[in-house]
């Protein structure tokens, strides 16, 4: 094996890295290649260990540190590093005992059941103002038809006036059932939004109080 | 030696030797392959991160036909420096308390 040989594997070796990271790396051992003098691939294995050694100890260094790293650096996060984290945190979460998944699928029936209970509460708005707003256009409707048709039929004119002033009166009963149905709907959700913000508060301040006397680390 | 150093230590003494003198990589680990039974490999990832951390700064200069790439002392790695200094120092005597026999302890006063 020749020097660039052990390059050429050390390279296709170190492709889960970004350009950039593994041209730093081959950089800095062709670098310490140079320098030392080694006469050939078997003098080189012999001082860094095979490529794939070499290669497994850079990658297992970056598996851990990349993120900080070289964000710390200022240099972009590499699409393919974030890829990297996203799916060791997946794994993480997957082989978690069990607490992990479980404070999800807690999360997301949580989120399931708010989304109910708005959907729920919005629909008893509507529906309501439905009312009012039919309530309102039959009292018209009737009224109107009701006018013209007294001076033809008096008596059916009347009943259509009545079922009109009806209506009419119902609409506007409902008019005041709505807006409180509203405020009410508001400020129940206010509420909820006010303790909801208070508890996440509170843990918070909790576990910050508990690593402040040095329970977490 | 057959006792792990901490990734602290080992930026510590890292960063110790690179204060002496701007260094390259192989010089580096010649250095501290001396006293520290320490593998290439093993120094590669030091530098990086402490690269990565500002802690070190790297120029290259032209050497028989190439260029070699010279490891600095950034003031934030100084500074690193000082508290592992000190670090070290706080754990060395916490360390002999236990494991330095109380007579070996005289001979050294």
């Amino acid at each position: 094996m020749t020097i660039a040989d052990y390059f050429a594997e050390l390279t296709r070796l170190l492709a889960p890295l970004t350009a950039a990271e593994r041209t730093e790396a081959i950089e800095y051992f062709q670098d310490y290649v140079a320098d030392a003098q080694f006469a050939d691939g078997a003098a080189v294995t012999a001082e860094l260990g095979s490529p794939r050694q070499l290669a497994l100890k850079i990658l297992a260094d970056y598996s851990i540190k990349s993120s900080t790293a070289t964000s710390a650096d200022g240099e972009k996060v590499s699409p393919r590093a974030n890829a990297r984290q996203i799916w060791t945190i997946v794994l993480a979460i997957l082989s978690a005992p069990m607490a992990i998944p479980v404070a999800i699928m807690i999360f997301a029936l949580m989120l399931a059941l708010l989304l109910i209970v708005s959907a729920l509460s919005a629909a008893l708005l509507i529906v309501l103002a439905g009312l009012c707003l039919t309530g309102l256009f039959v009292s018209g409707f009737a009224l109107w038809s009701g006018i013209w048709l007294v001076l033809s039929d008096p008596m059916i004119g009347v009943s259509y006036l009545g079922l009109g002033l009806a209506a009419g009166g119902a609409g506007v009963i409902l008019i005041p059932v709505l807006k409180w149905a509203a405020q009410g709907l508001a400020s129940v959700w206010a509420a909820f939004f006010r303790w909801l913000y208070r508890k996440i508060r509170r843990q918070r301040q909790e576990a910050i109080q508990r690593c402040g006397k040095g329970f977490c680390k | 030696m057959g006792m792990q150093i901490s990734a602290e230590l080992l930026d510590g003494i890292v960063l110790a030797v690179v204060q002496q003198a701007d260094t390259y990589g192989y010089a580096l680990t010649q250095q501290i392959q001396e006293t520290i039974d320490i593998s290439p490999s093993t120094l590669y990832p030091v530098l990086r991160r402490l690269k990565a951390q500002g802690a070190l700064s790297t120029y290259d200069k032209p050497f028989g036909g190439r260029n070699r790439r010279y490891y600095q002392l950034t003031p934030l790695g100084a500074q690193i420096l000082r508290d592992t200094e000190k670090n070290w120092q706080t754990h060395k005597t916490q360390i002999d308390y236990f494991l330095t026999k109380p007579e070996s302890k005289e001979d050294a006063e």
